[in-house]
């Protein structure tokens, strides 16, 4: 479970969130949409503990920021994996049970690859790998897939949905898409131009799993256009 | 390099060699000043084969060397590492730094007799002086420079500190860290053999180059300058391939 209540963050005078209240309950697949600046990188690093420095208050699983565990899923893939460990030692970077996720991820064949061998894609199941082997008590993506070809963005947004499906974990995932918003989460929460704040909750209702049929179909569309309209407005 | 650019090379080399017989041979050039390719490949061959004096030398230069870049990696990379690391070190160490590797190290030279004596303690003491600034810096810059989003990375993991600083600082440092001590390999070679034309040295190919120019036994002398550069290029060779193997990602 994750709680984010009354958040609000300045750097130098300038607000970039704005009274920002989320809750997450334990299991439930929160996406975030908002436009560039919006403060939503922002959310996630105080969320992660990379970010000290707001006031307000973030309990996840009831404890505090700095006793809990966020799986972080970065958005630049190139930068966030350890060029001089494998595969395998980037999953197992602060866990013991790294092997287990590299085989539900079908990294196996890669596991002793650095990763200046590996494609995008790969690179970011690697990244994906390492924050479900970290345990954590909510996994947080940041845009993880919008350097990514489509049709491979596609995939992982498949993949990220059996992952959860099994596993359900409480996450946060950060979307500039708002068709990969709706097809992943149970709740897209839209927010507004700098400063962040909360401008629509819209619960997608869609039935799992969503599959490449879900996206084309009305309700689909629906909601994607109530996302889009909540954004524009 | 590949076996095209070898070939290259070796036909570009063959081609100085070339003018150089040439300019010789048609008395282009002084014969005290340069003497054929032939007569240095005579000396070469003479001294290093035949006679066998100058292997002493080789062997003198190179232990200077190697002995003074280990002691340098060693220093220079530990205080590199907590200057980088620490802000107060840095920001109080800094400027001292930065103004001792602004002194010519030769210039120190006659300072390092004093404190080392006349043998081999004071050119290595040089040799390490020169070659650990410039590790340290290089160090230090690697350290303060590392990734941005991996050190986020492992603060979001709550990676413990020490195995921050050992599974991630020090490889983020590796690619500068090598790069400082290719550069102080260099120019240990070239300190070392500066201080061999001086006093108190009866072997090394410094002191082999100053005798032979004192006496115009200049063949001799460019037997030994070939010799040094061979040294430095296989010496530059040698921590080049092992730099590829341990730090393999670097660049890619």
């Amino acid at each position: 479970m994750l709680l984010i209540k009354n958040l609000n963050k300045k750097i130098n005078e300038s607000a970039i969130l704005d009274n920002v209240s989320i809750e997450c309950k334990e299991g439930e697949f929160v996406a975030i949409f908002g436009p560039n600046g919006c403060g939503k990188t922002t959310l996630l690093n105080i969320v992660s503990g990379l970010d000290v420095e707001y006031t307000g208050h973030v309990k996840i699983n009831n404890k505090v920021v700095a006793d809990a565990k966020c799986g972080f899923v970065f958005q630049n893939f190139h930068e966030a994996l350890f060029p001089w460990m494998t595969v395998a030692q980037n999953v197992q970077l602060n866990s013991t049970t790294g092997k287990k996720w590299i085989e539900k991820l079908g990294l196996t064949p890669l596991a002793s690859r650095y990763p200046y061998q590996l494609s995008g894609g790969q690179k970011q199941l690697t990244s994906i790998a390492r924050a479900y082997a970290y345990e954590p008590d909510v996994l947080l993506f940041d845009e993880p897939f919008s350097a990514l070809d489509y049709s491979i963005t596609l995939k992982m947004q498949e993949t990220v949905q059996k992952l959860w499906m099994e596993t359900k974990k409480t996450t946060l995932f950060v979307s500039h898409d708002p068709e990969e918003a709706v097809f992943l989460a149970d709740r897209v929460i839209v927010l507004s131009q700098k400063p962040g704040k909360i401008k629509k909750e819209i619960t997608i209702n869609l039935p799992r799993p969503r599959t490449a049929k879900t996206r084309m179909t009305k309700k689909f569309f629906e909601l994607r256009n109530k996302v889009i309209e909540a954004f524009t407005k | 390099m590949n076996y095209k650019d070898t070939i290259l090379g070796l036909i570009f080399l063959a081609l100085l060699v070339a003018i150089w017989h040439i300019a010789t041979s048609l008395q282009l050039v002084n014969a005290l000043f340069l003497p054929t390719p032939l007569e240095t490949i005579q000396t070469l061959y003479i001294q290093l084969i035949q006679t066998q004096e100058l292997w002493s030398d080789i062997f003198a230069t190179l232990y200077r060397t190697i002995i003074a870049f280990i002691l340098a990696a060693i220093a220079g990379i530990t205080i590199g590492l907590v200057l980088g690391y620490s802000k107060l070190v840095h920001s109080s160490m800094g400027t001292a730094v930065d103004f001792a590797r602004s002194i010519p190290a030769t210039a120190l030279f006659p300072l390092f007799l004093l404190f080392f004596g006349i043998g081999d303690e004071a050119k290595i003491a040089v040799g390490v002086w020169a070659a650990s600034l410039i590790i340290m810096i290089n160090t230090a810059y690697g350290v303060r420079y590392a990734n941005k989003i991996r050190l986020m990375v492992a603060k979001a993991y709550k990676l413990p500190q020490l195995e921050t600083f050992t599974k991630v600082i020090l490889p983020e440092a590796a690619p500068h860290i090598a790069a400082g001590l290719r550069i102080a390999l260099s120019l240990t070679l070239i300190v070392v053999i500066v201080t061999e034309m001086f006093i108190g040295t009866s072997m090394g190919l410094g002191h082999r180059i100053i005798d032979a120019q004192l006496v115009y036994r200049v063949p001799e002398m460019y037997a030994a300058i070939i010799i040094a550069g061979i040294l430095g290029y296989l010496l530059n060779h040698l921590l080049q391939l092992a730099e590829k193997k341990v730090i393999h990602w670097s660049g890619r």
